[in-house]
């Protein structure tokens, strides 16, 4: 029987600053072959951690194409996130996973596809923005990019932003100006009433639950059907594999049924989208 | 040998096991380790805590970063004495450990001598179905609830192995049918959830019943089917090498902490919303998912609760929803 709870020593083999207090890294498993067999789907998560620190849930935000390294970003809010932070290149972190049940792809590749994503939430989408960046991708299909972030610092992941702007509408907003910034101000959900987005699409959409908030009854205001829509959550998460409970809302665990449900899945659990 | 004898088969499988059984300490009844049959209560009432400590240890571990497959050394051991409630949160722990090879490990070695007790209040829950030896899972069980000579069953090869080698051969042999008939949620079952659907949203509901909560956890503690976990890395770096184990520790979904996250979001703000999820647990996700229900109506929730929630009361109330 495998030790679901075993984790596996990966190689920190670099690391960017890509916002304040926010660090992108580049690891590849010590063995090899767990290197190359490593696959994973684009909203999947993989857990992190420091031998006598802790572990975090993160999303995978590299291409699934990419078989030589996994990489993650982390921002320093908590104890083990911050433990991370403090890391080198060449120090070792231990890994588990991938898991979650990740992104519909295949129903999102024979449709429209809007993504939505506020502040870290564009993680988990952007190994599903990559896919739609792919040749044999079906560019027949619309894709429409929203992104929002607090600052112009914070935006995660600006030397993609060319590649992604060749094969979709790539959309930015910030809440507040500043000197850098000459585009467009104001919250995420503006940008569904500024910009033409693709009726009858699939919604993919991560960010804080605030965003949550205002963004589902627009949605469902512009005719976006609650089975198309789909929500990464967050949630406290210790073993993964859907046994330990922290991360459970009505009769659904977060890390094995999730972290992506459908609006139709979790409109009756009011603890889902609180 | 014709006559049973209880004590001997005590004695007999204290020679190579270690025997955990309900002990007389303080004026409660607890089940622990034992040495000595002598030691064992012939009460008929429930032991204050559950099997629970003996399968899925307060603190366990599950990972040692420095030898990933280094194998714990378990020794044989005996749960000797379990009641008939306490068999049935044992077929949850099984399904929901099925694929956990730490649970797995002590359970392979775990010898399971029933008794039949009743709870203190039979009628709730109504637990005595018919052919309800068939629907769990022991290895030996002494039917002591009848006048006169006590009844013995085994459930499994081990069990009639082990009376045989102790000699005793006049058992009556009982064949494991699965936990629940067709593989379904019972009916009875099925209508509590329904109801409890119900009112799982009604947020006055939650908070009236959680008015005098002091989120102490008792109740999880002492409730048979509870096993929520978090999981505990120690040690830390030596030299340049990482060492340390990850660790298994029973948690309280009343806690504090149980659904809080790095950044200041608490997913479980409130008391309501604790006691509300902990009966989402018992009475829907776990039927939902295990198709049997989180509660085997022991009442150890009740009995422990320093304020008195009494879970009849709730599920009285939630049965009275149109």
């Amino acid at each position: 029987m495998k030790n679901p709870y075993e984790s596996y020593p990966a190689t920190i083999a670099k690391i960017i600053l890509d916002a304040p207090d926010t660090r992108g890294f580049t690891l590849q498993f010590q063995d090899k072959k767990r290197q190359a067999g490593f696959s994973f789907l684009p909203g999947q998560f993989i857990v992190v951690g420091l031998p006598g620190i802790g572990e975090i849930p993160v999303g995978i935000n590299s291409s699934t194409s990419e078989k030589k390294f996994v990489q993650i970003t982390v921002r320093g809010v908590g104890k083990v996130s911050r433990a991370i932070q403090q890391k080198t290149v060449g120090s070792t972190l231990f890994v588990r996973g991938p898991y979650g049940n990740g992104w519909p792809m295949k129903k999102i590749e024979k449709r429209d596809l809007l993504v939505i994503a506020g502040g870290l939430g564009i993680i988990p989408l952007k190994p599903l923005i990559d896919e739609a960046c792919r040749k044999d991708w079906g560019h027949q299909n619309q894709v429409q990019v929203f992104y929002g972030s607090r600052n112009f610092k914070n935006l995660l992941f600006e030397n993609q932003y060319k590649k992604w702007c060749q094969f979709h509408d790539t959309q930015i907003i910030l809440d507040a100006a500043g000197p850098r910034w000459h585009g467009e101000v104001g919250n995420i959900t503006d940008l569904l009433d500024k910009h033409s987005v693709p009726k009858d699409a699939i919604v993919t959409a991560c960010g804080p639950p605030i965003m949550y908030k205002y963004l589902i009854p627009k949605l469902l205001k512009k005719g976006y059907k609650e089975e198309d829509i789909y929500l990464s959550l967050e949630r406290k998460m210790y073993c993964a594999v859907g046994t330990c409970e922290h991360c459970a809302i009505g009769d659904k665990y977060v890390c094995k049924d999730g972290p992506i449900f459908s609006l139709a899945e979790i409109k009756d659990m009011p603890e889902a989208l609180e | 040998m014709a006559k049973f004898n209880s004590s001997k088969l005590v004695e007999y499988l204290l020679k190579n096991n270690v025997v955990f059984a309900p002990v007389e300490r303080e004026n409660e009844l607890l089940f622990q380790e034992i040495h000595d049959p002598k030691e064992v209560s012939s009460s008929m009432r429930l032991p204050k805590n559950s099997f629970k400590p003996f399968l899925l240890p307060h603190d366990e571990v599950l990972f040692d970063f420095e030898n990933p497959k280094k194998k714990k050394k378990i020794s044989p051991q005996v749960i000797y004495g379990i009641s008939i409630v306490d068999l049935k949160a044992l077929i949850l722990f099984d399904q929901m450990f099925a694929k956990d090879p730490h649970y797995q490990a002590l359970r392979q070695n775990t010898l399971i001598v029933g008794q039949c007790i009743v709870p203190d209040d039979p009628k709730f829950l109504n637990v005595f179905e018919e052919n309800i030896l068939e629907r769990l899972k022991f290895d030996v069980l002494i039917d002591r609830c009848r006048k006169g000579e006590p009844k013995i069953f085994t459930g499994s090869r081990l069990g009639q192995q082990t009376l045989e080698k102790f000699g005793f051969t006049n058992y009556e042999h009982v064949d494991f049918k699965g936990s629940v008939e067709g593989g379904k949620l019972d009916p009875k079952s099925q209508k509590l959830k329904e109801q409890m659907k119900k009112v799982i949203n009604d947020k006055a509901f939650w908070e009236k019943f959680a008015k005098d909560c002091i989120m102490c956890g008792k109740c999880t503690v002492a409730c048979p089917t509870c096993y929520c976990f978090d999981l505990v890395d120690e040690g830390g770096e030596i030299g340049k090498k990482q060492a340390g184990v990850r660790k298994r520790r029973l948690s309280s979904c009343f806690y504090d902490d149980f659904a809080s996250i790095a950044g200041g979001e608490n997913f479980l703000k409130t008391k309501a919303e604790r006691l509300r999820n902990y009966y989402m647990h018992k009475f829907i996700r776990t039927p939902e998912r295990q198709q049997i229900l989180g509660c085997v109506g022991c009442l150890r929730c009740f009995q422990v609760c320093p304020v008195g929630i009494d879970i009849r009361k709730i599920l009285e109330a939630a049965s009275k929803v149109k």
